[in-house]
Order: structure tokens, then C-alpha cells, then sequence
């Protein structure tokens, strides 16, 4: 029996060639990760916001700050691709949506529809 | 409890808190735009409320539960070696030990009140 592996093995992450189903896995991930680390921002935030009537125009001030602004942005986009993927994710363990085709057409929709709703989202309230 | 029904514990809490998360955060954004543009007094007395105030601690819990599932899963899947891997679950578990009291500090300082 010839057990010799000539297939290419690629570590290489940039010519990995990623399924849109794979990019929707991978953003899930790294949409949660950024989430995982604004929830001490969110802490102090909400801490801030309900100390006193100046500490709720502190956070005012604070949000509107143009760096904070673009933070904002790759927060929603992080939150809104989460919310998605994560609904899409529910409903495969139902057996919604698992056959091949039908998976990579709402892992498209899921990547696309995050990027449009945050460009939305963006353009009407934080910028 | 068998590595098996560990994770069969780990899958079910994931989705069981996603779900709150989700309709917690969503009504949350839902009544910021509503009462839009909010003042502290609404703010305030909004977030005195006992049943937003106990939705709000489910929340955070919730949250911090997710947080560790999924960012376990993360480390278990790209930290290889076990003692790196190790030291970085401790951190991770010590960190939402942190945030946990914090955030039951801001609850206090608001029931005080």
C-alpha cells in the first residue's frame, strides 16, 4: 500500500485560499475576539455613563473623539458580523441551510450583509 | 463528568447565552434609539430600574460566559504548547473573575443610592 502524502502543504496564511464559508468562520472569531476586549471599555463606559450627570457628558465627549470614532466603527462592524454569523451558525445546528450551496450562499449573504449594515450604521450615526 | 459531556455542556451554554446576549443587546440599542437622543436623567433612571438592572447583571454574566467558551476554544485551537496555553486560560479565567467584580462594584454603587 503507498501511503506517500504528495499533496502541497501551505503555512503559508496569504496563499491559504479561504471558502466564503471559512471567511465567515474566521470573522466570527476574529469579530468576537475584538468584542472579548471592549468589554472593559464597556465596564468603564457604563461605570462613567451612571456616576454622575458629569460623567454621562464625559462619555459623550469621550465617544465623539475621532479615534474613538473609528473604534466605534470596527465595533459595530465586529458586533453586527457576530450577531449574523452567529444567527447563521444557530440555525445550521438546526439542519437550516446545510447542504453546500445553500451554505455558502448565506455565508455570502452573512459577509456582505455585515459590511453593508456597518457601512449604514456608520455613515448615518457615528460619523 | 466525562470530557464529553463537558463539551456537550460548553456547545449548549455557547448558544444558550448567545441568545440572550442577542436579545439583550438588541433591545437595549433598539430603546437607545427610540428615546434617542437620551439625557442622564433618562439614563439614570432607566438603568435604576430592579428588572433592567437584574436583565443587565444576566447580561454581563452571560456575556463573560460566552466570552469564556469562545475564547477558549480559541486558545485550545492555535496555543499549542500546554504551558503557554495553560498560563493564558489562568489569565483569561482571572480577567473575567475582574471584570465580574466590577461589575457587581457598579451595581452596587447603584443600589446604594
Amino acid at each position: 500500500m503507498k501511503t506517500e502524502d504528495n499533496r502541497p502543504k501551505y503555512l503559508n496564511l496569504l496563499k491559504i485560499r479561504l471558502p466564503i464559508t471559512g471567511i465567515a468562520s474566521i470573522n466570527h472569531r476574529l469579530s468576537g475576539l475584538i468584542l472579548f476586549l471592549f468589554i472593559p471599555v464597556s465596564l468603564y463606559l457604563f461605570q462613567l455613563s451612571l456616576s454622575s450627570k458629569n460623567g454621562f457628558a464625559e462619555m459623550l465627549t469621550w465617544l465623539s473623539s475621532p479615534v474613538i470614532k473609528l473604534a466605534l466603527v470596527v465595533l459595530t462592524w465586529s458586533f453586527i458580523h457576530h450577531l449574523f454569523a452567529g444567527f447563521r451558525f444557530l440555525l445550521i445546528d438546526q439542519n437550516i441551510g446545510i447542504s453546500l450551496p445553500a451554505a455558502r450562499k448565506s455565508a455570502w449573504f452573512v459577509v456582505f450583509a455585515a459590511v453593508i449594515v456597518t457601512l449604514i450604521i456608520s455613515g448615518v450615526w457615528i460619523l | 463528568m466525562s470530557l464529553q459531556a463537558q463539551g456537550m455542556r460548553a456547545w449548549l451554554l455557547q448558544r444558550l447565552t448567545a441568545v440572550y446576549i442577542a436579545v439583550y443587546s438588541l433591545s437595549l440599542i433598539i430603546w437607545i434609539v427610540v428615546k434617542y437622543p437620551v439625557n442622564f436623567e433618562t439614563w439614570y433612571s432607566f438603568f435604576s430600574q430592579p428588572i433592567i438592572l437584574i436583565t443587565t447583571i444576566i447580561f454581563y454574566l452571560a456575556l463573560f460566559v460566552h466570552a469564556w467558551v469562545g475564547v477558549r476554544d480559541i486558545l485550545v485551537d492555535y496555543v499549542k504548547p500546554s504551558s503557554v496555553r495553560f498560563i493564558l486560560l489562568t489569565a483569561l479565567a482571572l480577567f473575567l473573575t475582574v471584570m465580574t467584580t466590577w461589575l457587581l462594584l457598579v451595581v452596587i454603587s447603584l443600589v446604594k443610592v
